[in-house]
């Protein structure tokens, strides 16, 4: 008997597996072997040492995290669900009645700009780690800031309306992009969001944090609202769990341009 | 049935079975992952992943059976997506309890974790299903899509593998 037909044969002793014939061939061979016999005390002793070991104890934050996740998730087809512990309102006609004017602001803009000669440098410029930006003012506190995570990945264009928040990612590669909103001043609700038909997404939220998490190519909208201001509301942004760009929305600012 | 109740709209129903399954798969999670973070986001994970899929759920199967499944397919996507320059998370969950009292029981789980940690992923996930999770050979196989066969020569190298690796440690008697 080798030693691995021995132990194959003392695992199947222990889960109940072992016919009579190789029972009895075993004991036989342990009877008159003491090399036999330490290979089985050590297969008992992992054996005995795997029931013995307790159960790790789950975070003490982790049952509020997953429902604070399913908040955010889509209700099962065919349920009548609606989510309750986050905010949601649909934003339709209102959200787009709202939109017109921040359109129009942005072509009125550039075309100032590009009158007064103040165009250029101000409106482009690298992110930090990669990509690049655009931050455009638009009025009052509203803004536009656009990511470009380069060649193959795709871009983010976040619109910050006072407390509403619009983030639309383009996703032409098959990178995993996460989307993460966090806010320092209230809370921050899920009004919405959609993806192309083709495309996979997941919405996670865990404290205060909204997370966007999108697989492979298509197009994403994550529409936020905070209680208070939007200035105080930062985006981060990942590709396959690397931190690309960080920008706080409403503040056309270049917080890291050198 | 607390499926049909939360397909009807009673989403407390739920959060039940959040209540009644997460200790456990969070467990099965941390074993194949070794980080608390990745265990929590895979539980996390899996129970969205199910409740928005809960009209796909086959109701003649168990629920456990089902989620379960998804959990390890989270925890074993983790561990694949992690960087070959991140290091292997080695946390382990703190100890509410007593310390003293459970020092040796935490001293077991650690020096277990860390000797899994060492086994190749394929490995590592048939004995945390077999030896922590209960499951038999047939299960194992229906969990992970490989024949049974399969399921016994991982076994049988895992085990050989995680004897020699607590050996070298001094974990086994």
């Amino acid at each position: 008997m080798t030693p691995e037909h021995l132990e194959a044969l003392l695992w199947e002793r222990i889960d109940g597996t072992l016919s009579a014939v190789d029972r009895a061939d075993l004991e036989t061979h342990l009877a008159d072997n003491s090399e036999a016999k330490k290979l089985a005390e050590e297969v008992s002793g992992l054996a005995d040492f795997l029931v013995s070991v307790p159960p790790v104890p789950s975070p003490a934050g982790l049952r509020a995290a997953i429902n604070g996740a399913l908040a955010g998730a889509r209700p099962p087809a065919g349920s009548t669900t609606t989510r309750s512990v986050v905010t949601h309102r649909r934003v339709t006609d209102s959200w787009r009645t709202r939109l017109l004017p921040l359109a129009a602001g942005l072509l009125i803009g550039a075309g100032v700009m590009q009158l007064l000669h103040m165009g250029g440098a101000g409106a482009v410029m690298e992110s930090s780690v990669l990509g690049t930006m655009v931050a455009t003012p638009v009025q009052g506190t509203a803004s536009v800031v656009e990511i470009e995570l380069g060649p193959g990945v795709g871009s983010v264009k976040a619109v910050c309306d006072g407390t509403l928040l619009t983030i639309d990612a383009v996703v032409v590669g098959s990178a995993e992009l996460q989307l993460v909103l966090e806010t320092t001043v209230g809370n921050l609700r899920l009004v919405e969001t959609t993806q192309t038909e083709t495309s996979s997404s997941r919405l996670q939220s865990y404290d205060g944090r909204l997370v966007l998490i999108a697989d492979g190519p298509g197009t994403h909208r994550l529409v936020a609202e905070t209680e208070d201001d939007a200035t105080e509301t930062r985006l981060t942004v990942m590709i396959d769990q690397q931190r690309v760009a960080e920008r706080r929305l409403g503040q056309a600012v270049r917080e890291n341009q050198p | 049935m607390l499926i049909q109740a939360c397909l009807r709209g009673d989403q407390s129903a739920f959060g039940e079975l959040v209540e009644r399954y997460e200790g456990t798969l969070y467990n099965a999670a941390y074993r194949i992952t070794g980080s608390v973070e990745d265990a929590t986001d895979a539980t996390q994970a899996a129970f969205v992943n199910a409740f928005e899929k809960l009209d796909t759920f086959d109701c003649s199967h168990r629920f456990f059976s089902w989620i379960y499944r998804i959990t390890l397919n989270q925890a074993l996507n983790m561990v694949n997506r992690r960087r070959p320059e991140m290091s292997i998370a080695e946390d382990t969950p703190s100890l509410d309890r007593d310390p003293e009292a459970q020092f040796s029981e935490a001293e077991t789980a650690q020096g277990l974790q860390q000797a899994l940690m060492e086994l190749d992923l394929q490995y590592r996930t048939v004995i945390v299903l077999k030896h922590l999770d209960g499951y038999s050979y047939r299960e194992i196989g229906a969990l992970l899509d490989i024949p049974e066969k399969t399921v016994k020569s991982r076994l049988f190298t895992g085990r050989r593998k995680l004897r020699e690796i607590l050996n070298e440690k001094g974990r086994l008697p």
